[in-house]
């Protein structure tokens, strides 16, 4: 049985672009992943529920913005994840 | 079924990491502002050694990188306004990393005019910001990291000729040749790659 949090390919997606970003907006991940803001702000609620995420909000001008980043427990998560995956394909060829 | 579906998500994973390149901390004007900058250093300095003194080449080298850092703070604040971001803290080390190689640049360029040595002044820069490109190449850029290592070789080469050559003036002339092709000529091409790959993204 998979992570429940990290085996959903939007969250996978989400998870993988913080890897890569260090820092990302919500503006960032959304033209990468082509979401509308309904759809990822759920995704992003499930990952900062699970404590796999940090969240910043500052201000632009008047506008407020919020930047994410993985976390410890998240990087952990996440290479637990890809490793159960990696065994699984292993196992089956 | 568990298979093909735990494939698809490591092909997920795969296609967003291993695509380095995508985010820029800086656009290529940055680059090409430092290809003009460094062709004025480069060839300005030894005059302003000669004619007015240490002192004041070191203002005006001062100065010059001062603009061309100031210029890089205003190009990453306005590329993160454009994503939305806040400083990330590579963008704060890239930028700490260029500050003090600009500086340890002035310090040994001093020196070495201090010392009668000018013949590695331009060896010193091309190490120096072979280096900071390498960094800065290794976090965002893989490009530049081939450029630069191009840079630190010529530059650690220069400090190996000039034990061995007794003509320093031959060899201060060819190392500057050297700065001006691999500092100013490549940061601009540079800049130019950077730019294609900005436009297809």
């Amino acid at each position: 049985m998979f992570n429940p949090i990290l085996h959903q390919p939007i969250r996978t997606q989400i998870i993988s672009l913080l890897i890569k970003y260090e820092v990302i907006s919500f503006k960032m991940i959304k033209e990468n992943l082509n979401l509308s803001d309904g759809n990822l702000a759920t995704h992003l609620k499930k990952l900062l529920e699970a404590k796999y995420i940090d969240e910043e909000k500052f201000f632009d001008g008047k506008r407020p913005k919020t930047n994410y980043k993985i976390n410890t427990l998240g990087i952990k998560s996440f290479r637990e994840y890809i490793k159960e995956l990696k065994e699984l394909i292993d196992e089956s060829s | 079924m568990e298979k093909i579906e735990a494939q698809k998500q490591i092909d997920i994973i795969n296609s967003i990491v291993s695509d380095k390149d995508r985010h820029y901390p800086i656009s290529y004007k940055v680059l090409i502002n430092w290809s003009i900058l460094s062709a004025i250093m480069i060839y300005f300095t030894p005059i302003i050694l000669e004619n007015y003194g240490m002192n004041y080449m070191v203002i005006f080298l001062s100065i010059f990188m001062s603009v061309g850092l100031t210029f890089d703070m205003i190009d990453i604040k306005k590329n993160n306004i454009k994503h939305e971001l806040i400083m990330t803290p590579n963008q704060k080390f890239v930028m700490r990393i260029w500050s003090l190689m600009s500086i340890f640049a002035i310090v040994l360029t001093a020196l070495f005019a201090n010392k009668n040595m000018s013949e590695l002044i331009y060896p010193t820069w091309l190490f120096s910001i072979g280096l900071a490109n390498y960094i800065t190449g290794f976090l965002f850029l893989k490009g530049s990291c081939r450029y630069a290592i191009i840079s630190i070789i010529v530059g650690i080469l220069f400090f190996i000729i000039d034990i061995f050559i007794d003509d320093k003036e031959f060899l201060y002339h060819i190392s500057q040749y050297s700065a001006l092709l691999i500092l100013s000529g490549g940061i601009f091409i540079l800049g130019l790659v950077v730019r294609k790959k900005e436009l297809d993204v």
